[in-house]
């Protein structure tokens, strides 16, 4: 087990540095000057002239080959220096120290809500196979997955923050400025997780073990949760993994339509200024999330099925 | 003998598609204390259906009519909530496929000892119950200790979780055990450990069982009374070795002479579909015997030895000397 951990680690690692050697000669073969895009970024299209050009690619060392920028920066990122944002003027690391906890919030209270929402439905649905409770719940969780968060966002606004007036509309103040960003974001969320896990659920209620556990006369309780739910709840991790992934990412729609201060909306900034140390900050950081959770994610599985342990990890 | 199970005119038919498809047609069955009973036929004969009906383990689609009464009461009017009280307890079963019949995520040792534990059993009886699964392992021939206890059965070959099966119906000492097709999932030489474990629990705990299987042998050697099955129908039921030396219906005989040890001569044609059955006797197109009466009328079942019983309509109308000359000389 050690061993397969340790080698997972090591693939993360390749991960995050082919992700980010991919990022950097992608946003250098982008069209348009590094150092124009952080004179309007910063002062306004006014301020640019020959003379503001050359003291900005002085000052950011942009003259460089950009090969040689490109060991200069991975040899700062392996000592953990991920640089300094031309836009802000100030580490990398202290702008996603502020950024990346409000991503965090958000992100886990959608999942939080989606989980409380998904598992239950799920269950129910997958209990009550082809009747009505089933029929509502497959139809309800299409029509959330098949409508578009921002429009979802918008209708959210329109209902409780425009006609009811209890809800925020935008901004990040107090608990009820999260509610509505949350729930939009979770919706998309807690539609997939429920339709998995009905498929899944009623996978595994067709099992012989299931049959069997009601020959030996358990109660029901304990065939649902003690049998078939524990059978059903491997492949929702992969899925939840994803989705956490997605989080970390920064759910960039939903982030921007409610002005929330992640690292979505960060990253978009960035794209914008071609603010290079900031945009390989933000996308390291979204990696480095996705690999880590599906290492979790693959770690979860072979300490939950102890098939996969014994198969080598690998499956 | 007192009687433990009785079936009258166990109809179930299942609806697929808004059709009703009939499975089992008037099974009369019996089964005494302490004696064990083997259902024998081909697959898909309604062998299983007839252990899942006394199990209420039939899907929702099953409807189900007749009686089944244990020790006198009619289990089929139970409700799910009283049924429970009976099922892996007084009326235990040992499922067939090893490889999927054990939950693939549980320690062997708690899928056997969740039979016997409540939700709310005391540390004390936890204990007790952990201690009866090593006994009952070991008394099968499984490794005794927390080592085996805690194996997942990924990590077991198939006899073992044969015999996890088994433990996990006998843990209760029921009165009665469904053994369903246990000698199906396992090699050849298994198959003689699996048949010898039911031998020693016939003897030692002195349940009664209801021994479905298509492996004519081992009914031979586990069975007091063999009822033969085809196409959901009992068409032959009786003592053991009446069954085997002396079988009376066109289909036990076929099926006798299909056995390696009696010639393997194959049966002609194919058990027909469930939902395209013949008019009169359901084995008529497979028959040499068949005449118009087979084809036109349902036979009735007959008794030709004492408690030696034959579906056939060849039987209908001989007087006694003549069934027993019939009998002896086919």
């Amino acid at each position: 087990m050690i061993k397969y951990i340790i080698k997972r680690i090591l693939i993360v690692f390749i991960v995050l540095w082919m992700v980010a050697t991919l990022t950097f000669f992608t946003v250098h073969v982008t069209p348009g000057d590094t150092a124009n895009a952080i004179i309007v970024s910063v002062y306004g299209e006014d301020a640019v002239s020959p003379e503001t050009l050359e003291n900005v690619r002085a000052k950011f060392d942009l003259k460089r080959p950009v090969f040689t920028q490109y060991t200069d920066w991975l040899g700062n990122v392996v000592t953990g220096e991920l640089g300094t944002s031309y836009k802000y003027n100030k580490p990398v690391i202290d702008i996603l120290k502020i950024r990346l906890p409000n991503t965090l919030i958000l992100g886990f209270s959608a999942f939080l809500i989606s989980l409380i929402i998904s598992i239950p439905f799920g269950i129910l649905s997958a209990l009550n196979h082809n009747r009505p409770i089933d029929h509502f719940s497959r139809f309800s969780t299409l029509l959330l997955s098949s409508f578009p968060s921002f429009w979802i966002a918008l209708l959210l606004i329109i209902i409780f923050s425009i006609q009811l007036k209890v809800l925020p509309v935008s901004g990040m103040a107090g608990f009820t400025s999260i509610i509505l960003p949350a729930v939009t974001l979770s919706i998309g969320m807690t539609a997939v997780t429920t339709r998995m896990l009905r498929s899944s659920m009623l996978d595994v209620l067709g099992q012989d073990y299931i049959t069997v556990a009601r020959a030996k006369g358990l109660e029901d309780n304990q065939v649902i949760f003690g049998h078939a739910l524990r059978n059903a709840i491997p492949p929702i991790i992969t899925v939840i993994g994803l989705q956490i992934g997605h989080i970390i990412g920064g759910a960039v729609i939903i982030e921007n339509i409610f002005a929330w201060p992640g690292i979505g909306g960060l990253l978009i900034d960035s794209i914008n200024t071609k603010d290079l140390p900031m945009i390989e900050g933000c996308v390291l950081i979204i990696a480095f999330g996705y690999a880590i959770v599906n290492l979790i994610v693959d770690i979860t599985y072979s300490c939950i099925d102890p098939r996969i342990k014994y198969s080598g990890g690998d499956n | 003998m007192s009687v433990l199970l009785e079936i009258k005119d166990l109809n179930v038919s299942f609806t697929v598609d808004d059709k009703q498809v009939h499975i089992l047609n008037n099974v009369s069955l019996e089964i005494n204390k302490n004696e064990v009973l083997a259902v024998i036929g081909e697959t898909g004969c309604g062998k299983s259906v007839t252990g899942s009906a006394i199990l209420h383990l039939l899907p929702d689609n099953a409807i189900v009519t007749g009686d089944i009464l244990f020790k006198g009461k009619d289990i089929t009017k139970m409700n799910e909530q009283e049924f429970r009280q009976l099922r892996g307890q007084a009326i235990a079963s040992v499922p067939q496929s090893p490889s999927t019949s054990l939950n693939p995520l549980m320690h062997v040792g708690n899928q056997v000892a969740e039979c016997v534990l409540e939700n709310n059993s005391s540390e004390d009886d936890k204990k007790k119950t952990v201690a009866k699964v090593h006994e009952i392992f070991a008394s099968l021939g499984l490794p005794r200790g927390e080592d085996f206890y805690q194996n997942y059965p990924c990590e077991l070959s198939g006899g073992m979780c044969q015999r996890v099966l088994i433990a996990m119906g006998v843990i209760t000492h029921p009165e009665l055990l469904i053994v369903d097709e246990p000698t199906k999932a396992v090699d050849w030489a298994l198959r003689k450990d699996v048949v010898d474990v039911f031998c020693e629990l016939k003897n030692e705990m002195k349940c009664a069982m209801l021994f479905i299987t298509h492996d004519i042998a081992a009914a031979k050697y586990v069975a007091d009374r063999i009822a033969v099955m085809y196409c959901g129908e009992v068409v032959e039921i009786g003592p053991t070795d009446s069954v085997i030396n002396q079988p009376l219906h066109p289909y036990t005989k076929g099926l006798i002479a299909s056995m390696p040890s009696k010639g393997f001569k194959v049966m002609n044609g194919f058990m027909p579909s469930f939902q395209d059955l013949p008019k009169g006797c359901r084995f008529s197109d497979r028959c040499e015997c068949t005449s118009d009466i087979c084809i036109n009328n349902e036979p009735e079942i007959v008794e030709i030895a004492e408690g030696h019983f034959a579906k056939c309509s060849i039987y209908k109308n001989l007087n006694v000397s003549e069934l027993f000359k019939h009998a002896a000389t086919s």
